[in-house]
């Protein structure tokens, strides 16, 4: 325990040590460099893979310490920053903490150097496309937005430069959740949370614990946003009521008791102040979200909360969601020929998003879904394929496993992206929907989502609209 | 009665509550009032002590050989008011809610036990109190209070139920004419008016829709055509207030006799103290008539000060209720200030005869322990919840 009990402050008193050159990991050296006293790297990769990652330490000067030769270096260190990639109760994270040193992930540090008011927001589908929708309504009320996390650049590249009037809107994953310390956003919200990531968790409740952190070291001037309809999500307020210190605002379908955000008649998006005049305030008709599927209505109840909470403008938010364009990869039409339409959703890489994404069409279905699983049950999924799609095209690693729980809807076994639109093609009729919905990871067959998304797409015939 | 325990729903409903915990306890330092609401109720009592004293020392020297009868009663009614209402300004009134339901009920049993012979103590062919005559109180005047802080409570948590004819608008007035019955029957009309009257305007606030406020309204115009139609005496009244010179003598008295006063005060008035009409020509000169007086004494210029401190009062207590916290404390700030100025509006309506006579003393001014202690304690009311706003 040698490392002093002040460090983690990131200026000139630190001497860190960045672990793992990912890409969050190099924007650490990046933005870290000219703040403390000194920094070194290490990553426990094969050399051959590291070879961009070490020019840039080169450019950087700064060095690169072999995992191997890390204990010379320890008595030189105050904290380490660790890369999301890199998992906690590994060799090397252990062989650092063991020589006292506290470990900070990257998020962490990203918190701690930051000025500017943070909104962090997790879930487990629909994160990207809420966090962009909030930055979109920040913008359109006239802050200077940085928007950071899962998405886009590093948290940390955000957080650097913001000053104390903006905002910085953050998408944090539980991974990240999982290694914070101080990380206080002056509002959190979270957004869903289904099963995913069960490869990386023992249990639903260790996965909703996780998520749970982000509001952990919230106090009473801060706001917590949370969907009431998600059971999961409802249950983060503990069992006495009092897990939560900042004050709670809830979003749901219907207007119960204590909802601050909710649905009249299930058309219109209504707030009910919980401070001063408590008269209810129509926000907006759903129908004038540009996102299709109930579960973007979710998401934009979620932003529209956030919005409200900071204080903005009602009609600056508004029209931010008004003119907001749908992200690409999630329920994006592609195609459009001989009445046939053609959507990627092939940002949809577990269970929870492939039934949401069934539910949110009412037109025949087939369905091109599969990948490399991440250890999730298809049971659920495969009940709401057999109930909705009249064709099931299976793709990857997985797709024995899925067609085991698609009872009544046909299913084919496809080898490849574009056999498995030639087979969808056999199968779809004017009026037809074609859907890309995976519900697993790309790298199977794949290098990213994008990739899959983009090559379904130019298999299809929307080749322009490949990016 | 709901049960005090309640599913998820609610218990998540008691974190957006904003309440926050009520740091430290006791030991703290009691934050003063604010200041406003504080200056113009000081302002409004002051006037009224002063303006007891001089419309009433006819009266009191006549029945009573005390000039000062009604100021020495009206003082000790002060002081109790004032000891209730730094009790109702240091308590934590969120419990209040709670115990609104019990506390309606109490009142509504006292109420009907003043129509009761031999309890309810009668004056001027009306049963409204109850006591003894030294120390006697109107259950009434509690009752506005009662029904204040039980709709308040209702309309707390009634959300977009509000919306609702069935459900959120029908039960709460139902309520509210209930209590307001007993009232009626004393009879005093001002005030059973006054009673539905608040319930009314809070439901208004919590964002009643309009197409009902129609509908309420339509739906009780019945019954108040009954209720004026059904005794001469108070078709009289309504009559009289429609042409008040038709009658000088006997229905328009009051209002003549009220004008009178006004009119020969003039902008200056003639004086503190001087009023001629509080010689037994206006009747009821120290307490629904007070601002008649105040007007021939004080001319245009006290009856527009005792005015712009009501509205300065009203102005006040919703630029407060706009920065609650909570929706119990908003309601109770905009049901307490409603019931003083909606009061107000009706007594200075009847003295300038813009309103049919009905006997509602004027808020914090008039002549009336009970009315002035629980008009203190509606106002520390305010101020307690004001203390915790933003």
């Amino acid at each position: 325990m040698n490392a002093p009990l002040t460090s983690g402050r990131f200026d000139r008193s630190d001497r860190v040590l960045v672990i793992g050159l990912g890409r969050s990991g190099r924007a650490s050296v990046e933005v870290l460099g000219p703040r403390v006293a000194a920094l070194y790297a290490t990553d426990e990769s094969p050399r051959d893979r590291l070879t961009a990652a070490l020019a840039d330490l080169e450019a950087a000067g700064v060095p690169f310490v072999e995992p191997a030769d890390l204990a010379e270096i320890f008595p030189k260190v105050t904290v380490a920053v660790l890369s999301p990639g890199i998992p906690l109760n590994g060799e090397l994270v252990r062989r650092v903490q063991a020589a006292g040193i506290p470990v900070f992930s990257e998020v962490e540090v990203a918190y701690r150097i930051c000025k500017a008011p943070i909104v962090a927001l997790t879930g487990t589908k629909g994160k990207s496309t809420t966090t962009a929708l909030i930055g979109a309504i920040f913008r359109s009320a006239g802050k200077t937005t940085y928007v950071g996390g899962n998405i886009g650049n590093a948290l940390i590249h955000e957080t650097a430069i913001a000053q104390p009037d903006d905002w910085v809107i953050a998408e944090v994953s539980s991974f990240q959740l999982e290694s914070i310390r101080s990380f206080k956003p002056r509002i959190s919200c979270i957004i869903n949370i289904t099963p995913d990531h069960l490869d990386r968790y023992h249990s639903m409740d260790e996965y909703a614990e996780a998520k749970f952190r982000i509001f952990a070291n919230q106090g009473p001037g801060d706001t917590f946003i949370g969907n009431h309809d998600d059971p999961i999500v409802a249950s983060a307020v503990g069992e006495d009521n009092n897990r939560i210190r900042a004050r709670a605002f809830w979003f749901a379908r219907e207007p119960h008791r204590g909802v601050t955000l909710y649905l009249r008649n299930e058309r219109t998006i209504v707030y009910a102040p919980p401070t001063g005049d408590p008269r209810p305030v129509e926000i907006m008709d759903v129908a004038d979200i540009p996102l299709r599927g109930a579960h973007n209505v979710e998401n934009v109840m979620a932003a529209i909360l956030v919005g409200l909470a900071a204080g903005l403008d009602r009609e600056a938010i508004v029209a931010a969601v008004r003119a907001f364009e749908p992200m690409h990869h999630r329920l994006e039409t592609v195609f459009d020929a001989d009445g046939i339409t053609w959507i990627d959703d092939s940002k949809a890489t577990n269970p929870g998003a492939v039934i949401a994404a069934l539910r949110s069409f009412d037109r025949p279905i087939v369905l091109i879904a599969g990948g490399k699983a991440k250890g999730t049950d298809f049971a659920e999924m495969g009940k709401v394929v057999s109930s909705r799609t009249k064709a099931a095209i299976l793709i990857g690693e997985s797709a024995a496993e899925i067609a085991k729980h698609v009872k009544r809807s046909v299913v084919a076994l496809a080898s490849s992206m574009d056999d498995a639109v030639a087979i969808a093609r056999t199968h779809a009729v004017a009026g037809d929907i074609v859907l890309l919905s995976p519900g697993c990871a790309s790298f199977d067959m794949f290098t990213s989502a994008e990739a899959r998304g983009d090559a379904f797409a130019a298999a299809a015939g929307g080749v322009e609209r490949v990016r | 009665m709901r049960s005090r325990r309640r599913p998820a729903a609610s218990s998540v409903f008691a974190s957006t509550q904003l309440a926050r915990p009520v740091a430290a306890g006791r030991r703290a330092p009691v934050a003063p009032p604010d200041a406003w609401l504080f200056a113009t109720v000081a302002g409004l009592v002051a006037i009224g002590i002063v303006m007891v004293f001089s419309a009433s020392s006819a009266t009191a020297y006549a029945d009573y050989h005390d000039t000062a009868y009604f100021l020495k009663r009206q003082l000790i009614g002060l002081a109790i008011g004032g000891v209730l209402a730094y009790g109702a300004y240091r308590i934590d009134y969120t419990r209040l809610k709670r115990i609104s339901p019990a506390f309606l009920a109490v009142t509504f049993v006292l109420l009907l036990l003043t129509l009761v012979p031999h309890i309810g103590l009668q004056t001027g062919g009306a049963r409204r109190w109850l006591g003894f005559h030294a120390i006697s109180f109107q259950p009434s005047e509690v009752a506005k209070l009662a029904i204040v802080l039980f709709v308040a409570a209702k309309l707390a948590t009634v959300g977009e139920g509000v919306r609702s004819l069935v459900r959120g608008v029908t039960p709460l007035l139902l309520v509210a004419l209930v209590v307001a019955l007993p009232i009626l029957a004393e009879p005093d009309m001002g005030t059973a008016s006054l009673v539905v009257f608040t319930a009314l305007g809070m439901l208004l606030c919590a964002g009643m829709r309009f197409e009902h406020l129609v509908i309420v309204t339509l739906a009780m115009l019945p019954g108040i055509v009954l209720t004026v139609g059904s005794s001469a005496y108070k078709r009289a009244r309504v009559l009289a207030f429609l042409n008040p010179w038709k009658d000088p003598e006997n229905t328009g008295f009051h209002i003549v006799q009220s004008l009178l006063a006004l009119g020969s005060g003039g902008i200056f008035g003639v004086g503190l103290g001087a009023s001629r009409q509080k010689f037994f020509y206006l009747p009821e000169a120290h307490t629904d008539f007070i601002f008649a007086v105040i007007g021939e004494e004080l001319g245009l210029l006290g009856t527009l000060a005792v005015l712009a401190l009501f509205a300065a009062f009203a102005i006040r207590a919703f630029t407060i209720a706009q920065r609650t916290t909570d929706r119990f404390g908003y309601f109770l700030i905009c049901g307490c200030t409603m019931l003083i100025v909606i009061q107000a509006f009706i007594n200075i309506g009847v003295v300038t005869s813009s309103w049919p006579v009905t006997g509602v003393p004027l808020p914090f001014i008039s002549f009336g322990s009970t009315s002035l202690i629980m008009n203190l304690v509606a106002a520390a009311l305010i101020m307690n919840v004001a203390r915790r706003a933003r």
